[in-house]
């Protein structure tokens, strides 16, 4: 029971190619550096956009190969998008019902939904009127009364404040079991990460995937990442806050001219 | 009923089926034009946009001569019906809706693009049809371009003259609509006539666009 991916897939100019496999249940991850193709990696799962060649499977459901592909429909993926894409035209209420009718089987309560997401008092306000953050909470309990069987996550903390992210992360993670809906949360955040996933799918610079447990695999891989303090555009010049390992391996292996460590 | 009012209900009744006709037909050459990335794509994009640089008599000309039945498809539509379509109203109609083509297409292809992508993959991974994709999403969203297109089409054929004067001629009730029934006042230098045709036209069509731009306007604000 999982989402197995072997597949390539354009990004800009290059091609990618990734082997994967997600478990079925629980709040997976994918983190990596902005522009690494995270988002591109969730819209080829949900049928927005096909990869080159490979496969795409979900419980033996074949979503993608070389003989056919399935729509988004039929996969049943629902996905919370960055900008949230809710219908401007209609209030909150017509966005969840029209949701609503998707789902095969309701079974979800909506009233106790919109009071788990906070969001009963926005009903009747028009989706374009809702600041961004209540438009994120919104778009989630509208793909959750779709009844998806996998919910993709795409940065959806990105515009909430702190006390808002501690309510979704709470929300997700008890509708995930209660549910038995499997999720694949991308971020850029480590915490968000480290308090709401099991699994991690690392996508790293040189193109190499790694997937692993969420907090071993994060602490593993920040402690090699650097921080950029400043950058002088004019003097073509950045400072960097390294550990003394890091120094020494920066010094060996960079062509760069690399002068003073700042302590 | 006198010449001018049965030209007046004739252009109205053209004007109405010509609109409603392209109002069926315009959104999926519309969609077509606005979504395909395809090589042929400017060829259309040329070929509707053609009646509002040709002059409407050349366009008349070839259809007077497609519609001879002489050529293909005025031998076809005699097979069928048992009368030409030059100097009919359905030879009238077909050439409507050729010449106003691009005013509704153009609003609707505008229209869409516009619109974008983003609302429609949201419903597709929500499990939306492709209907109710139409349904709710795409007409409400470019519900100003369905009414500009509606406006500017009907509006247009009210004032439709070069291309009748060559394929539909001056029969009373058949083909004579306002315009060419003006020209014929003119002629005759009856002024006072023409008068009534040429403000009634000018009013009308000023009223119509004031009253589109007006619902447009106020639909900016909400």
């Amino acid at each position: 029971m999982s989402l197995e991916l072997t597949i390539d897939y354009r990004l800009g100019r290059n091609n990618v190619a990734i082997k994967c496999q997600f478990p079925s249940q629980g709040i997976s991850a994918i983190y990596g550096p902005s522009g690494i193709g995270k988002t591109s990696l969730l819209r080829l799962i949900a049928g927005l956009d096909r990869p080159v060649s490979g496969d795409i499977v979900f419980n033996k459901e074949v979503w993608f190969s070389a003989e056919k592909t399935i729509s988004p429909q039929q996969r049943r993926v629902g996905f919370v998008f960055q900008d949230s894409r809710l219908f401007p035209h209609l209030d909150v209420r017509a966005n969840l019902m029209l949701a609503y009718q998707q789902a095969q089987g309701p079974t979800f309560d909506i009233e106790q939904l919109c009071g788990d997401f906070g969001i009963a008092d926005l009903l009747i306000l028009r989706a374009n009127k809702l600041s961004a953050g209540q438009q994120q909470r919104v778009a989630i309990v509208r793909s959750l009364l779709a009844q998806p069987q996998l919910l993709l996550l795409d940065e959806p903390m990105a515009a909430l404040d702190d006390g808002n992210k501690q309510l979704l992360i709470r929300q997700l993670k008890i509708h995930s079991e209660k549910y038995t809906l499997p999720m694949i949360y991308v971020s850029h955040n480590a915490s968000e990460i480290d308090q709401l996933c099991s699994q991690l799918l690392l996508l790293k610079h040189d193109g190499n995937v790694e997937m692993g447990h969420a907090s071993t695999l994060l602490d593993q891989y920040l402690q090699h990442q650097v921080e950029v303090i400043a950058a002088d555009d004019k003097r073509h010049q950045i400072s960097l806050a390294l550990t003394p390992e890091q120094y020494r391996q920066y010094k060996k292996q960079s062509h760069l001219l690399i002068s003073n460590i700042i302590k | 009923m006198s010449n001018d009012l049965i030209a007046l209900l004739l252009t109205l009744k053209l004007a109405l089926l010509t609109t409603i006709i392209l109002l069926t037909i315009g959104p999926f050459i519309a969609w077509w034009l606005a979504k395909s990335t395809s090589r042929i794509r400017p060829f259309f994009e040329a070929l509707v946009a053609l009646p509002l640089v040709l002059p409407p008599t050349v366009l008349g000309f070839y259809l007077l001569i497609a519609f001879s039945p002489n050529y293909l498809p005025g031998q076809w539509w005699q097979s069928i019906s048992g009368s030409t379509l030059a100097f009919s109203f359905e030879g009238l109609l077909i050439g409507s809706i050729i010449y106003s083509l691009p005013f509704v297409v153009q609003p609707l292809q505008a229209g869409f693009v516009t619109l974008g992508n983003k609302e429609l993959e949201a419903a597709d991974t929500l499990g939306f049809s492709q209907w109710s994709k139409i349904r709710h999403i795409i007409v409400p969203m470019t519900k100003r371009s369905f009414m500009l297109a509606a406006v500017m089409g009907f509006a247009h054929t009210l004032g439709e003259f070069g291309v009748v004067l060559m394929i539909g001629g001056n029969i009373p009730g058949e083909t004579q609509v306002l315009a060419i029934s003006l020209f014929e006042h003119v002629e005759a230098l009856e002024y006072q006539q023409a008068h009534t045709i040429a403000a009634g036209l000018l009013v009308s069509s000023l009223v119509m666009l004031i009253v589109i731009y007006s619902v447009m306007q106020r639909q900016d604000k909400y």
